[in-house]
């Protein structure tokens, strides 16, 4: 799917890179402009740098938002908050339509639009139109003091600069989103480039096309994170909440479907319950995912872009599912439907469920995430899906059969533990491959797995053992002679199951290594944001780094906390000596 | 399409959608001049609701034509940034707390503990040492209220820390103070050699002028530097220099040019003394000997000097790698050597043009009357002191006939305890002077602090007595001079905050505390106009100056005599353009340069050099930027760039910390792996509080008394990371 905007008039950044002194002008320029507070910025300048002493060198790099040809960020946006303008090619964002799910901080490969914690927004560059309408060039390229940055009409910038470059070392690919930026660079490139910040990524020539990411050689000492669980919160956890528990529910309640096309049932009484509890948790999945949101009370916007995002067609679906899954506990409730129609809903609600599970897949199909952007997502969900349902009514089965006397009927029995065996050789299988693959890949995807396998090394040989214990206490549980046995091996391994699947969906949002640009000894730098945040420094607004607040936290500085002048009290009049 | 400072519309097609885009709309635009470095940019400052909100670069102004550097960009903020000292504060003793006082309790405490110390341990036992951030108005009064009044021979600037070795070379080579040349002659000149200049960092729009230049027609631009610097990087050659020997490859680069002819005799015979003597000590210091020296090859060293020798019209600027030495003096007298043999004085493209650092470090070398008396007049000549006294109508015996003691000389003496009295306006030597815990030791020996500053909290306020809030830039008239001698004016923006006064108010409060009332003009443009009548004549002559006459010109450089009825005052873009020098005979000095390698040395104890220096974003002592999120974020705690493969050896990687010690202090910051920095060198930004400076040296330049920031041994090892990291401003 393409946007068929013809502007009849692109404007486009162009670069010269040699030109840059990273004297930040530009950046300042921008701020003040727009009265951003120091801890967002729409233009950044980064560096990387190559050579020895005294041959030393650095490619200052300031960027923006390119105001792409294809803006994901537009298609991805749920509440569309983008507009990209015919007139002048500009996409602008609304920060007031914005409801802070950070998506199209994700499919940027620019980190173009910023989240503010504080605000709850996101907001970025808007290619300062108003100074276009009224023949001026943005603020940024006003302020440059190097004769670095450049504005005109895209097509005719080639009249002015001698080289209209692609890209340069540093800036991702840009086959993406076809942005709309160019670069000159006078003088020879290096065959390589390091970063100043703590991506492990360093760009090397290519034989075909200018310079590509690799991850830059190990820096010796590993720092690698504590097998403990608090290694695996992060921001994105609600997100690990809400898919799986969405993929366990579809699994779950598919599989119910399953077994009463065969006329087999959990233990009578069972099913509505369990239904009841299916409600419960994907409502809790909703709500925690809502939440995340940096503005949840505009939650009902994210439908409002089903032409373009994914995630607008996610959240029909999963809220149909869940609609829909209230409608069939209501009617085990009731009884007011009658088998056809009843069937019907089931089926209707099933196939809600699986659709939503395949635009889940594809919210994070995410070019700009390498490591995301691959058929292992689309089988790590439906294998949580045919894992976490088909276990749990598993159980439930065996359970009924427990409680109620009855035997556990076992055609239906070794189909569930079946299907869960075979999704988690499978998942395994594909993890094994999808390494593979990010290893040939390089770049990004590399970085990913380099942190896949060394900074979460702990939990990634963690998950592996689970996945064959898991394949153990399954294939026991699927020859399982006695009922209790079975009741009981199917509890072990769905307990096992999720604790797996948590470690996996944690670790699936933890390494992911975005398509970036290079950051700077403080500014965009993820070690040293982290390292503010762990001291306390970010605590101070002049810091320039955004206090990690936790999704849904009501902001809590508003006001930099500084000490004010110690005054005491006028005290009497003292007589002058 | 419109724009209104709202968003609104949600329309169905979303084409019609207003972006909202934030309008900043003002009530007035004023004229100023930036209050950071010397550069001298026009700025108007946007004012609403009587509060500065913008600033933007004055469009056609001959100095910065609309651009600005980001501290430029965020001036506006420096005004209304949090901790502003609103009211005046006493105490009698550095244990208690401050207690809020009024302006006349400040003023008459202020003036009795002087008195009292001046009756009690004589006239020179009270010391005064100012600053390069205040108007010129407001540094004659001063210098009015110190020479003509307090009459202590103790009285100087911290432009000591900056530009002293400028000055003193200047006044040894031509006989008098002030940079030759103008920013204009990068638009003439053939080369341009950067001594010990950060430009790129120090200066961003003075690089925007010699870029904007090289865009128009490429000529040779060479920088000296240890450190391979962005402007070391876009020069066409960078010599890599071992630090504090540039008198060295001063004096080898004359030694080519002289060797292979390529001197210009005739201006030499004409304009020069002292030709023989210096030709005698030049030919000792071939590229040869300068290579095993300074680092750099000898053929390097030739081809630099035949590039130079061989222009038409070449030009030399520096900044603090050379002034900052124990050679500072020297240094800028071996550029002005270099600069004479070859013709390049005050000519178009030909100029040894120092680059400035503090807005007015210019205006106290030429009015404060620190190192002599007003209008470049010194105090060790009869006739100079006749005339000020005649013009103050003071008695002439209340001057010294010699210059007394710089900054760095009354810091020590107050350790010995022959000063017991401080006042210090807008500086903060906590921060600034090496050595910082001795600063500390020295300061708690004073009876009286007396701190004239815009913030509090403030390192140095730890130790004072008395705070006399003042106003800060924009919020008071009067004149900048920049580094090219331009004069400029800054309007009164808006109101100081709470009780805080003008600098020249309070010098008006102190005056009518002290009785000295009479002396003092009332007025920034009243005192303009005296200025302008006592530096009539004067090398830095103001006589045709008014600031009616700067705003709309946008500055005008000195000398700028009286223009006739009607006229427009003309300004001098370069000096010396056809000889003319001040010293006696009319001829500016070749000067000898022998070489003596005084400084601390890494050894086996501490083995790496320690460099300091400055960032783009912060401004000298962090007071103000550091209290502006927008800029402090660029660098908001300590750091220090070491050299990759030494830190490997150490064990140190990015975002580690390491302990730098000397043999002073120690110090914990962020390191900074980079090969910008040499192997066995580290580089620590001087702008923290309690921190490069804790392990300076700071030895003097024995002409001028500046210390050496950039030359000293330190020790570097692995440290854990301290627990808290809030950096103090």
């Amino acid at each position: 799917m393409s946007l068929t905007m013809m502007p009849e008039r692109q404007g486009a950044f162009h670069f010269t890179a040699s030109n840059c002194i990273g004297c930040h002008s530009c950046e300042a320029a921008c701020s003040e402009k727009n009265g951003l507070p120091p801890h967002v910025a729409w233009r950044k300048v980064g560096f990387v740098e190559t050579g020895t002493f005294p041959d030393y060198r650095r490619i200052n790099i300031s960027m923006a938002c390119n105001h792409c040809d294809d803006p994901v960020c537009l298609k991805g946006c749920p509440t569309r908050a983008y507009v990209k303008y015919e007139d002048t090619g500009a996409v602008i964002q609304d920060s007031m339509v914005c409801f802070g799910c950070q998506y199209c901080t994700w499919v940027c490969p620019y980190g173009a639009p910023v989240f503010d914690p504080l605000a709850g927004t996101v907001s970025k560059c808007n290619f300062c139109v108003d100074r276009q309408i009224v023949g001026l060039k943005p603020a940024c390229v006003e302020a440059c003091l190097g004769h670095a940055l450049d504005f005109g009409p895209r097509e005719r910038l080639g009249e002015t600069h001698d080289q209209v470059a692609r890209s340069i070392p540093g800036f991702p690919t840009p086959d993406i989103t076809r942005p709309n930026v160019r670069f000159a660079f006078h003088g020879e490139l290096a065959d390589g480039y390091g970063r100043p910040d703590t991506m492990n990524l360093a760009y090397h020539a290519n034989t075909s096309a200018g310079h590509a990411p690799r991850v830059a050689a190990p820096s010796g000492t590993e720092k690698q994170a504590p097998l403990a669980w608090k290694s695996l919160r992060s921001s994105e956890s609600p997100l690990v909440a809400f898919t799986l528990i969405a993929q366990g529910v579809v699994g779950s309640f598919a599989a119910l479907t399953g077994l009463g096309a065969v006329n087999v049932a959990p233990a009578p009484g069972l099913t509505t319950p369990l239904l009841t509890l299916m409600c419960a948790l994907l409502g809790y999945g909703l709500f925690t995912s809502t939440m995340h949101l940096g503005r949840p009370r505009y939650f009902y916007r994210a439908m409002n872009n089903l032409r373009y995002s994914w995630v607008s067609r996610e959240i029909l679906f999963v809220g149909g599912f869940m609609t829909l899954l209230l409608a069939c506990t209501g009617n085990a409730f009731t009884g007011l439907l009658a088998p056809p129609l009843s069937t019907a809903l089931g089926w209707a609600t099933v196939l809600f469920g699986v659709t939503g599970i395949y635009c889940m897949v594809h919210v994070y199909r995410i070019p700009a995430r390498p490591f995301w952007d691959h058929m292992h997502t689309n089988i790590a969900f439906f294998k949580s899906t045919l894992l976490l349902g088909p276990l749990a009514v598993a159980l439930a089965l065996a359970a009924g059969a427990a409680l109620s006397g009855l035997p556990l009927p076992h055609a239906p029995w070794l189909a569930l533990t079946s299907i869960a065996l075979a999704a988690t050789l499978f998942g395994c299988a594909a993890s094994r491959a999808h390494g593979q693959d990010m290893a040939r890949a390089g770049g990004e995807a590399e970085a990913s797995l380099d942190r896949l396998t060394k900074t979460y090394g702990n939990f990634q040989r963690l998950r592996q053992w689970m996945g064959v214990a898991l394949a153990g206490v399954l294939a026991g549980a699927s020859m399982a002679d006695s009922t209790p046995l079975a009741a009981a091996l199917a509890g072990g391994a769905l307990v096992l199951a999720m604790a797996g699947e948590v470690v996996e969906r944690s670790l699936f949002y933890l390494v992911v290594v975005p398509t970036t640009m290079p950051g700077a000894l403080f500014l965009k730098n993820a070690g040293f944001e982290q390292l503010a945040r762990d001291t306390g420094l970010a605590e101070d607004r002049h810091v320039g780094v955004a206090p990690d607040l936790h999704h849904g936290d009501p902001p809590k500085l508003p006001e930099p906390p500084r000490p004010a002048p110690a005054i005491a009290p006028v005290p009497e009049p003292e007589a002058a000596r | 399409m419109t724009f209104p400072h709202d968003i609104t519309v949600f329309k169905s097609d979303y084409q019609d959608r207003v972006p909202s885009i934030r309008q900043n709309p003002v009530d007035d635009w004023r004229y100023t001049t930036c209050g950071y470095c010397s550069t001298g940019c026009g700025i108007e400052v946007g004012v609403r609701g009587g509060k500065a909100v913008t600033v933007r670069g004055k469009l056609g102004h001959p100095v910065n034509d609309g651009k600005l550097c980001l501290k430029g960009i965020w001036e506006f903020e420096a005004v209304n940034a949090p901790n502003r000292a609103e009211y005046p504060m006493l105490r009698t003793s550095i244990d208690q707390p401050f207690a809020r006082a009024t302006w006349d309790e400040a003023f008459t405490r202020t003036a009795a503990e002087f008195t009292r110390i001046q009756q009690k341990y004589g006239r020179d036992a009270v010391a005064v040492v100012s600053t390069g951030q205040i108007y010129t108005e407001e540094f004659y009064t001063l210098g009015k209220l110190v020479r003509g009044g307090l009459g202590t021979n103790n009285y100087d600037g911290n432009t000591t820390l900056c530009m002293a070795s400028a000055v003193s070379g200047y006044k040894r080579s031509f006989g008098a103070d002030g940079p030759p040349g103008c920013y204009d002659d990068f638009d003439h000149t053939e080369c341009l050699l950067a001594f010990g200049s950060n430009l790129v960092e120090c200066h961003p729009v003075i690089y925007w002028r010699l870029k904007s230049a090289l865009e128009r027609r490429r000529f040779p631009v060479i920088v000296i530097d240890p450190r391979v610097t962005m402007f070391a990087q876009m020069a066409d050659i960078h010599l890599p220099i071992t630090p504090g020997t540039d008198v060295v490859l001063l004096n080898a680069l004359a030694h080519v040019v002289l060797e292979e002819g390529l001197a210009d005799e005739a201006y030499v015979a004409a304009q020069t003394s002292g030709l023989a003597e210096w030709r005698k000590v030049i030919e000792q210091y071939s590229p040869e000997v300068a290579a095993s020296v300074c680092g750099i090859p000898a053929e390097r060293i030739r081809e630099v000097a035949r590039i130079y020798g061989r222009a038409g019209a070449a030009m030399c600027i520096w900044t603090m790698g050379i002034n900052q030495s124990t050679h500072g003096s020297d240094g800028v007298v071996g550029i002005n050597n270099l600069s004479l043999i070859t013709g390049n004085v005050g000519r178009p493209g030909g100029s040894p043009l120092s680059i400035t650092g503090q807005c007015n470090a210019m205006g106290t070398r030429e009015f404060s009357s620190c190192s002599g008396l007003p209008g470049y007049r010194l105090l060790e000549n009869p006739e100079h002191r006749g005339e000020i006294a005649a013009f103050w109508g003071v008695d002439e015996a209340t001057f010294p006939q010699k210059r007394g003691r710089a900054m760095t000389d009354i810091f020590p003496a107050i350790e010995a305890g022959e000063i017991k009295a401080l006042w210090l306006i807008a500086t903060n030597p906590m921060t600034s002077m090496p050595d910082t815990h001795r600063v500390a030791q020295t300061l708690k020996k004073l009876e009286f602090l007396a701190i004239q500053d815009v913030f509090h909290p403030l390192p140095s306020a730890e130790f004072a007595h008395a705070f006399l809030p003042a106003a800060i830039w924009a919020e008071k008239e009067g004149t900048f001079t920049n580094s090219e001698r331009r004069v400029n004016l800054v309007r009164k923006v808006v109101d100081p905050p709470g009780e805080a006064k003008s600098d020249l108010d309070i010098f008006l409060g102190l005056a009518d505390a002290m009785s000295m009332t009479h002396l003092i003009a009332r007025t920034p443009a009243q005192v303009m106009d005296e200025i302008g009548r006592v530096s009539e004549g004067r090398p830095c002559d103001y006589s045709g100056i008014t600031h009616e006459a700067l705003e709309r010109a946008g500055g005008i450089q000195w000398p700028a005599p009286k223009a006739d009825a009607g006229e427009a005052p003309q300004g001098s873009p370069r000096l010396y353009t056809d000889g003319g020098f001040h010293h006696a005979d009319g001829r500016a000095k070749l000067i000898p340069l022998l070489f003596d390698d005084d400084n601390e040395r890494p050894d086996t104890a501490y083995p790496f050099w320690l460099n300091t220096g400055r960032v783009v974003e912060h401004w000298h002592t962090r007071t103000k930027t550091g209290r502006i999120g927008n800029l402090n974020k660029f660098s908001p705690i300590p750091y220090v760039e070491m050299n990759s493969r030494d830190a490997a050896r150490l064990g140190i990687e990015s975002l580690d910390f390491a302990k730098i010690r000397s043999r002073r202090s120690e110090l914990t910051v962020m390191a900074q792996l980079t090969e910008r920095v040499a192997p066995g060198m580290v580089f620590i930004p001087f702008h923290y509080a309690r921190g490069a400076n804790l392990l300076t040296l700071g030895l003097l330049d024995p002409h001028s008394r500046q210390p050496a920031f950039k030359q000293q041994a330190v020790a570097v090892e692995k440290a854990e990371r301290p627990t808290n990291l809030s950096q103090e401003v």
